[in-house]
Order: C-alpha cells, then sequence, then structure tokens
C-alpha cells in the first residue's frame, strides 16, 4: 500500500519542481539553447579555420576565440529558487532566461562553463546612477549640488542595495564564494547582494531595453520613501538666507516674532517667521527667540531649496514613440557663502 | 557615535508590490491517517496551484511518523507553520492560502486606530495659528 502511495507523491514533488521551472522558462530556453548550439558549432568551425590561418591578432581571430570562449559555457537550467525569484521581480518577462542564472552569479563563484554578474553589475550600476540622477535632477529643480550628489548616492549606495536585496530574497539565490581566511581582502555578502540588485537593473536594460530599465528603477528604487531634506544641512542659516535674498534681488530677510507665551515661565513658546518684504518666506518655534530664528532661516531656506516640480517629463520620455518631453526649467544656481 | 546611515525604506505596493511569501514547504506521512487529507490535497490540487503561483518555491516532501505540516518561508526571514492533520483538501487549501497572502510577520495587537509612517497632511494644531478666543 505504502508503495502505490509513494510513487505517485514523488511524481508529483518532481513535477512540481520542474512545472515551476517549465512554465518560467520552457518556450525562450528553448530557443535561445537552440541558437546557442549552433553558434556553438559555427565557432568551432571558425576557430579550426583560424588555426589553420594561424592570424590570432586579426579582428576575426579575436571574434572566433570569444565565440570559441562562448561555446564553452553550459546553459544552467535555473534552479526552483531562481525561478519563483524572477517571477517575484517579474523578470520571467526577460527574452533570455539564460540571464537569470547570470544574475544571481558573483564573480567570485569561479567554475568551468558558468557565466557570471561582472558586466551586467557595472552596466546595472551606470544605468541605476542615470535614472536615479535624471528623475531627482528634474523633480528637484533648485537642490544645491552637493546634495542632489548625496540624494543620488543615497539611492544607489551598496548598504541601500543590501536591504533590497533583503526584500528580494536575493540572500536564498545568489552565488558566490566566501573569500580564503588569509586572503588580504575579504569579500562581504553585502557586496555580493548589492552586486546583484544591480545585475538586474543591467539585465533589463541590455535585455529589455531603455524603458524597462527605466521602469524597474522607478518602480524599485524612486517609489521609496525618503526625506531629501534631511540632507540639507546649513550651519548658519541666518546669513546664507541674506545672502541668498541678494542674489536673487529680493528685499533683505527680517524675523519678526508672531507669537509667544510664558517669556519669563520656565518652558516659554516663541513663533518667529521671515519675511522679505511683505512675504513671509520661513516660520519656526522654539523655547529662546534665537532658536526660534535659526528654525526659521532654516525653514526659509528648505522651502527655497527643496521646491518640487509635481506633473513633468523626464528627458527619457524621448525615446518613448509618439511622446512629446517639454523640457523644465533648469533652477538657478546655488548661491555661494 | 555617528548617526545612524538613512535609507529610502519600502513601501511595499507603492511603486510595485513584492509578494512576500518566498516558499512552502508541505510535510506529509505517508501511513498515518492524519495525512490522509493531504495526501489528496498534494495529488489533486498542488500542482495547480505552482502553477497559479511561481514566484513561490514549492516544496513537498515526506515527514514519517509525524502530522502533515505546512511551513510558509518569507522574505522577512521568519517561518509560519500550520498543522493540518485530519483535515479536508478543502480546508488545507484555505492554510495554504493564509500562509501565501502572509507577510510573515509574527500577530501583533494594534492599539491606534490609524498607523501612518508619513506626516498629517494638516499639521498637528497649534494653538498660536488659531484666531484668538474671543470673551
Amino acid at each position: 500500500m505504502t508503495g502505490l502511495i509513494r510513487s505517485p507523491l514523488v511524481l508529483a514533488r518532481n513535477t512540481m519542481r520542474a512545472s515551476n521551472i517549465i512554465r518560467a522558462s520552457t518556450p525562450t530556453l528553448n530557443r535561445t539553447f537552440l541558437i546557442n548550439v549552433k553558434s556553438a558549432k559555427k565557432s568551432k568551425v571558425q576557430q579550426q579555420q583560424e588555426e589553420k590561418s594561424s592570424s590570432p591578432i586579426s579582428e576575426t581571430g579575436a571574434e572566433a576565440a570569444t565565440a570559441a570562449q562562448d561555446s564553452k559555457y553550459r546553459i544552467e537550467t535555473p534552479s526552483p529558487a531562481v525561478v519563483a525569484f524572477a517571477h517575484r521581480l517579474k523578470l520571467n518577462k526577460l527574452k533570455d532566461q539564460t540571464l537569470l542564472m547570470r544574475i544571481v552569479t558573483h564573480p567570485s563563484y569561479e567554475r568551468v562553463g558558468i557565466q557570471t554578474n561582472a558586466r551586467l553589475d557595472t552596466l546595472g550600476d551606470k544605468a541605476l546612477h542615470m535614472f536615479v540622477m535624471e528623475y531627482l535632477h528634474v523633480k528637484y529643480p533648485k537642490l544645491p549640488t552637493n546634495v542632489l550628489k548625496e540624494a543620488v548616492e543615497v539611492y544607489t549606495r551598496t548598504s541601500t542595495l543590501e536591504l533590497m536585496a533583503k526584500e528580494f530574497g536575493v540572500e536564498d539565490v545568489a552565488r558566490w564564494v566566501r573569500s580564503k581566511p588569509d586572503a588580504g581582502h575579504q569579500l562581504s555578502l553585502k557586496t555580493v547582494k548589492a552586486s546583484v540588485v544591480r545585475a538586474i537593473v543591467g539585465a533589463i536594460y541590455i535585455d529589455q531595453g531603455f524603458l524597462k530599465a527605466r521602469e524597474f528603477v522607478h518602480a524599485h528604487f524612486l517609489s521609496r520613501d525618503f526625506k531629501i531634506e534631511s540632507l540639507l544641512q546649513i550651519d548658519e542659516p541666518k546669513h546664507y538666507l541674506s545672502v541668498l535674498m541678494k542674489r536673487l534681488g529680493r528685499e533683505r530677510p527680517v524675523a519678526r516674532m508672531l507669537a509667544e507665551t510664558g517669556r519669563t515661565s520656565k518652558a516659554p513658546i516663541f513663533i518667529v517667521g521671515v519675511y522679505s518684504g511683505t512675504e513671509k518666506i520661513g516660520e519656526g518655534f522654539g523655547s529662546s527667540i534665537k532658536m526660534a530664528e535659526f528654525r526659521a532661516n532654516a525653514d526659509a531656506l528648505k522651502k527655497y531649496y527643496m521646491e518640487e516640480l509635481k506633473d513633468f517629463g523626464l528627458p527619457s520620455d524621448t525615446e518613448k514613440e509618439g511622446a512629446i518631453y517639454t523640457p523644465t526649467k533648469i533652477g538657478d544656481t546655488e548661491v555661494v557663502v | 557615535m555617528p548617526a545612524p546611515m538613512a535609507h529610502p525604506v519600502l513601501k511595499n505596493g507603492v511603486g510595485t508590490f513584492i509578494p512576500q511569501c518566498r516558499r512552502l514547504v508541505f510535510h506529509y506521512c505517508e501511513r498515518s491517517g492524519s495525512s490522509r487529507g493531504m495526501i489528496e490535497y498534494v495529488k489533486k490540487d498542488l500542482i495547480e496551484f505552482a502553477k497559479e503561483h511561481p514566484h513561490v518555491e514549492v516544496i513537498v516532501t515526506p515527514r514519517p511518523s509525524k502530522h502533515p505540516v505546512i511551513r510558509g518561508l518569507y522574505l522577512n526571514g521568519k517561518d509560519k507553520v500550520v498543522c493540518v492533520r485530519n483535515m479536508e483538501p478543502k480546508d488545507i487549501a484555505g492554510k495554504v492560502q493564509l500562509l501565501k497572502e502572509s507577510a510573515g510577520n509574527r500577530m501583533k495587537v494594534f492599539k491606534k486606530p490609524v498607523i501612518s509612517t508619513t506626516e498629517s497632511v494638516r499639521g498637528i494644531w497649534s494653538p498660536f495659528h488659531t484666531t484668538p478666543h474671543q470673551i
């Protein structure tokens, strides 16, 4: 009786693992496999021809060499965990499904015939920086350069990517090898995870094109919650604001008390407003007049620099068919204090 | 001590949604009666489930002389285990649904009616910014 039950169950188990794989990759994998087999055969012939002609420096020789190198690579079937990972991030739409195993393989995983994510990582890094910079540059036209750079850094740095990798479940699928104990540079899992996230962007970019990669970056990176104003740290806001107003040709800022309570008590509160002419440009509170004024000046600067565009087009919209891109106004340069 | 580094925080569902269940492991026993419903479920419904949810890795593995359990593993590193002894396939499907849709967080009592990580649009009421009270 046991035997009777066992066989279909074992079968079910195998088909289930297999079904996950099959669903994800059968049509495309077969096609790419066939193509690769053809190219491999061709490359061998080419290699033989090249050996006969013995001209290794020539351009065709170099091509044949890379093709011959390609033929050594084996086509890996993604493991069920990798297939699940791919579907989680909608990577099952990649035309070349062999990229999946490549994305999750760090260069430290040195095996014969295994392809790693080194090139995808580099490509993804540049693409990611570009998309993030473009978006923030247009969205915050007045942001000072150093804050803009720092904001891009926040979205693209290793620690952020590592956090994202955790939320994608990269640790489950990443292939890498720990450095030897006596090695000078110790490879950390953090670096590996970040490389996989960048490689995803690179793979989408190379496989599906510019706009899909942009879509991925907007969906996964720029939809995250981050307060950019926390990066805007100005030491002497009062001085800075007066220089800014001078540069803008506006009246010099004046601080005025708006409300106060308990001036002589233990816990006083002051509300101070900063005015340029009749326009109130900032407001702050504090338990001392000085502190309230400081905050009011900082608030005025924040309101000026953090100006945010709501409906805007991006320069990369020009890649879309029939899309009309109207450039937004580039913000004023920052003040030199 | 330097301030902890601030990171952009994931708002799952804003921009994109990442399903949080990464793996479901089905344990059953071939000999005991409490696994009867589970075996039936695995034979009849599980393949269909696996096809419908490709983002979940499905693993079926025997665990002899023990009650059948389903273990869900989640992206936050936690897991949830449900015992499905003596259950009918229909009920097991419900438990599978429960595990699949869970985010893996522990059960928690919410004491406040609204939980928000963003500032209120209206701001906090301030006595200094209202019209003075007339007596």
